[in-house]
């Protein structure tokens, strides 16, 4: 009888769970407290060192062992589809929680809207930051948020991108973290006289390190009692290194490699300003945990997730985030040079940090989940607007194409408009959605076609239709300086690429930061046009 | 008009005849479309020489699979009407041979002295007799319509017949608007010295004796490093000479600076104790400068600026060590004298007035088309067929009528298929389908 009346749920995990991080940490306190409870949790997630089934204490963040852990494969097809939906049968949860920022989000959603199951889904980052750098599109984006009965976010703020109706589905919820139990003391030196500037997370390009290390240098002169500690790994530890020693204080700087959170808490008691100089977060531990131990942070003013949880000069300050280095080095000076604030600030951040301890977060978790299962039992039959969505979610599912697939509305007075330009250029190599939408966010926001917007405006704008054509260059170099009321790239198309004329690269550094999305051939106009002939003939 | 300018070690280093490519490139973007041809060793390699926007880069990254093939695109692409093959080295049979049945005017620069070009940079590289060498560059240089040296006398390297399409005139160089203090300098300047070929022991020797008698004078060696392994060997080498004669103190190996302008202004003497060169850039930017050189006599490149006892002073090669000493110690006694030659060198700098030099370029690209019209003699003919067995015992991947001429004819089609309404049509149906579609 009583396993009848336990509440069952799945979680399709997002994050390898050999590896540790704050997600994973999340997962590992969220089902403790839910096994408690007399849940059934089911979690399937990736590993790439883990075997199919494997033991929860096995993971990086241990689970506790009556948690099911199942390892999926990374590539998600038609076939796992299948699997994942017999499986979830088989177990026949009451709730189906997916936890995932990207695009892989549509096929976990698929796999619960297929069996008819209640869905919650998570993203856990900041909205924007997933947008920009996680999602194809508007439309493709908000396929979840749509068909989800509940929607958890981290942060109020994460909501304002969101359309009204997938508005009222949002809970927000921050994530846990562990409460101190040995503070620092900011305001006084170590044994050895010295003070230290700690830095804890990913070595990652969204965490903009190098902006850190450049400010400590400028500021290493004018406080030489103090260091500059780095902990973490990740892509960019060589060139941060590099960097680090090209600059004269390479011996103030010392890098750490730590992968549990009792080490992690042995540290910053020793620490007396954190620093946290991301573009973007979502709810970030490393910068509440150094605020349950009494330090003083610094983070960018426009750093979403930091940005809510630091009151500037209240627990924390926020640098100005528009000249990151003088910004950042001018907050750091501040509380470098006055002890009485680091403590004062220090001692805020405890206040604050008491209000992310895990018991009440997870009893809003468990609320959010049951509110799911309550909704779907309330909801109509049939909502046609939320079959199309679903429609939509299965066949980019099943095609595989939601990583890549844009959908755009028809916006069609303005394609009549520019039709001609339109069909000329779409499905050339010089104008990239991606690229596009990744660099003009209000463009990606806004959901509108990226392709008409920049021959409707974009190019008059200064808009670069791909970093490796440079509108105001094209027109400066091979259209009399761009007093022509003619699109540079359907001038490229339809006249230059016939008589000389060739693109000239942006040089925005976009492919040192996206290595991997770096063409394996040069540009060739004939290899461009190439598809044009044979489509012709 | 479109100028597709080819120079393979333009990425490679900041060499004389890469200066002249540059600088070229750049003026010529003023009027026309340029692109500017150059080897890679690494996808992203640019140009050692800084280039205006206007310039379009086209890099051969040779590594690649079907790299002549996509080099080929590459100059099709650019609807050139002349090609401007910068050279000196066998190396331009690798380029040259993609235009092959390609009906373009060519023009070649050589930008070494044919001596040297034959000898160290064909024959040897390629492993064939001077007598072939000098053979396979005349079959070559028959392709130009118009072949380029900076020395009049380089002229005389090619046969009578293809004389007719040789012209010589010599580099431009910016006349500076300040100049050397050469009365007052005691500083020697030496450019590319770290080089094996710019043959500089004989001046360490010399340095070894003439510090003694002027200790307040010093030697600045500024120098790009051959990066293999014997170049960076030379360098030690030099580096345990200088130390090994006790000059440490007055001698100072530096490396390539981007700005020599302060150099030559700090300098009073300029030597130069190269053997071979083409036109040598150190000895004409010294001029400008007004700093007096001393070079060898009978190098093609050195001889011929340098007029000894009037901007400079020219020794014999044969007993070189003493004859350095001697010309130094008569510069380094007399700083009248250094004054004198100096203001001469000024003035004798004004052959390389860029604005002259380049109307000459303009002329010659003129001539260059012209002569393309024209050049239909027996000779040319005859070197045109022998070319092709050429191409095909040298040239790796040639394959006759497969590059430009073949990749022509593909343009040309894409040109005349411009868009019709049937084509939007069919891929608005797809657009439809993939980007519009709502399910």
């Amino acid at each position: 009888m009583y396993k009848l009346a336990r509440k069952s749920v799945v979680i399709f995990a997002l994050g390898q769970l050999d590896r540790m991080g704050g997600v994973q940490r999340s997962y590992q306190s969220l089902t403790d407290y839910l096994i408690k409870l007399g849940w059934q949790v089911d979690l399937f997630g990736f590993a790439k060192t883990l075997d199919n089934s494997p033991n929860p204490s096995d993971l990086a963040c241990p689970l506790s062992e009556d948690v099911n852990v199942k390892i999926i494969p990374s590539n998600l097809d038609e076939k796992l589809s299948t699997q994942l939906r017999e499986e979830v049968s088989k177990i026949s949860p009451d709730v189906i929680l997916v936890v995932n920022s990207s695009s892989r989000a549509v096929f976990f959603s698929d796999v619960a809207k297929r069996l008819e199951i209640p869905l919650v889904y998570s993203m856990r980052g900041s909205t924007e930051y997933c947008l920009r750098y996680l999602w194809p599109c508007r439309s493709v984006f908000e396929l979840p948020f749509k068909v989800a009965d509940a929607v958890h976010l981290l942060m109020p703020s994460y909501q304002d991108i969101l359309d009204p109706e997938e508005r009222v589905k949002v809970t927000t919820i921050p994530s846990q973290i562990e409460p101190a139990t040995v503070y620092a003391s900011p305001d006084q030196p170590n044994a050895d006289g010295r003070y230290k500037v700690i830095y804890s997370g990913r070595l990652s390009f969204e965490k903009q390190l190098h902006f850190l290390i450049q400010a400590f240098a400028k500021l290493a002169e004018e406080f030489p009692d103090w260091d500059l500690q780095i902990i973490g790994n990740g892509p960019l530890e060589e060139q941060l290194k590099k960097q680090a020693q090209e600059s004269r204080f390479a011996d103030r700087i010392e890098w750490l490699s730590v992968d549990n959170t009792e080490s992690m808490y042995e540290l910053y008691p020793k620490a007396h300003l954190k620093v946290l100089p991301s573009e973007y977060e979502g709810c970030p531990m490393a910068l509440r945990e150094a605020m349950a131990h009494g330090l003083p942070v610094i983070a960018y003013d426009t750093c979403s997730g930091s940005n809510e949880i630091i009151e500037h000069d209240v627990d924390g300050l926020l640098a100005f985030a528009k000249e990151p280095v003088s910004g950042l080095a001018n907050a750091m000076r501040d509380l470098m040079a006055d002890s009485q604030k680091r403590f004062n600030l220090g001692q805020k951040g405890i206040e604050k940090a008491a209000c992310y301890l895990p018991e009440p977060i997870n009893q809003e978790w468990e609320a959010l989940l049951l509110s799911a299962i309550e909704k779907k039992k309330t909801k109509p039959e049939s909502n046609p607007s939320i079959d199309m969505e679903s429609r939509i979610l299965e066949k980019l599912a099943k095609d595989g194409t939601y990583a890549s697939a844009m959908h755009f509305k028809k916006e069609e007075v303005l394609y009549q408009k520019y039709r001609k330009e339109f069909l000329t250029i779409y499905g050339r190599r010089l104008f990239n959605d991606r690229y596009y939408l990744e660099t003009y966010m209000d463009v990606k926001i806004s959901g509108h076609d990226p392709l008409l917007h920049y021959l409707s405006e974009g190019w008059r704008l200064g808009c670069n239709p791909s970093p490796e054509f440079d509108t105001n260059a094209y027109q400066e170099i091979y259209m009399s300086g761009g007093n022509s009321d003619i699109c540079p790239l359907y001038h490229f198309y339809t006249k230059g690429a016939f008589k000389g004329c060739f693109p000239v690269e942006v040089g925005d550094g976009y492919f040192e930061k996206w290595p991997g999305r770096k063409h394996r051939e040069i540009y060739s106009i004939i290899n461009d046009l190439d598809g044009f002939i044979y489509e012709k003939l | 008009m479109n100028i597709f300018i080819f120079c393979g070690p333009m990425a490679f280093g900041k060499g004389g005849m890469e200066k002249v490519a540059a600088s070229l490139a750049n003026y010529l973007s003023k009027k026309h479309v340029v692109t500017l041809g150059y080897f890679v060793r690494e996808i992203g390699d640019r140009p050692a020489y800084t280039l205006v926007k206007t310039v379009s880069l086209a890099p051969w990254f040779k590594k690649l699979k079907d790299s002549r093939l996509d080099y080929s695109k590459r100059i099709v692409e650019s609807s050139a009407d002349i090609f401007i093959y910068f050279g000196a080295s066998s190396q331009a049979l690798q380029v040259i041979s993609l235009l092959e049945g390609f009906y373009i005017p060519i023009m070649m620069h050589e930008g070494s002295n044919p001596d040297r070009v034959i000898n160290d940079s064909w024959s040897n590289i390629r492993g064939v007799s001077r007598s072939q060498a000098a053979w396979e560059r005349e079959a070559l240089y028959s392709q130009a319509s118009l072949i380029r040296f900076t020395m009049p006398e380089y002229v005389e390297s090619l046969p009578l017949d293809i004389q007719k399409y040789a012209v010589a005139f010599h580099n431009a160089f910016e006349i500076p608007t300040k100049y050397s203090n050469v009365k007052e300098n005691k500083c020697i300047i030496n450019i590319g010295g770290l080089k094996k070929n710019k043959n500089i022991i004989p001046l360490l020797n010399a340095c070894r004796d003439i510090f003694r008698k002027f200790p307040d004078w010093k030697l600045h060696i500024f120098s790009a490093v051959n990066n293999s392994t014997a170049g960076k060997e030379y360098v030690e080498k030099i580096a345990r000479m200088v130390s090994d004669k006790g000059i440490s103190s007055n001698v100072f190996l530096n490396s390539e600076v981007d700005d020599l302008e302060p150099e030559y202004l700090a300098s009073g003497i300029h030597v130069i104790t190269s053997l071979s060169e083409g036109l040598s850039n150190a000895v004409a930017e010294s001029m400008t400068y007004g700093v007096p050189t001393i070079g060898v006599s009978n190098v093609p490149g050195v001889d011929g600026l340098v007029l000894n006892n009037r901007n400079g002073i020219l020794i014999d090669r044969e007993d070189i060590e003493n004859n350095l000493y001697d010309a130094l110690d008569k510069l380094m006694s007399s700083s009248c004298l250094r004054e004198d030659f100096g203001i001469k060198a000024r003035e004798d700098a004004h052959i390389f007035e860029p604005i002259s030099i380049y109307r000459k370029w303009e002329d010659a690209l003129k001539i260059c088309i012209e002569n393309h019209w024209k050049r239909n003699s027996e000779v040319h003919r005859h070197y045109s067929r022998v070319l092709i067995d050429l191409y095909r015992n040298s040239v790796v991947g040639f394959q006759k009528g497969k590059e430009c001429r073949d990749i022509q004819k593909d343009f040309l089609i894409i040109r005349e298929n411009r868009c019709d309404d049937s084509f939007f049509v069919d891929k608005e149906s797809d657009l439809k389908r993939d980007r519009w579609s709502s399910v």
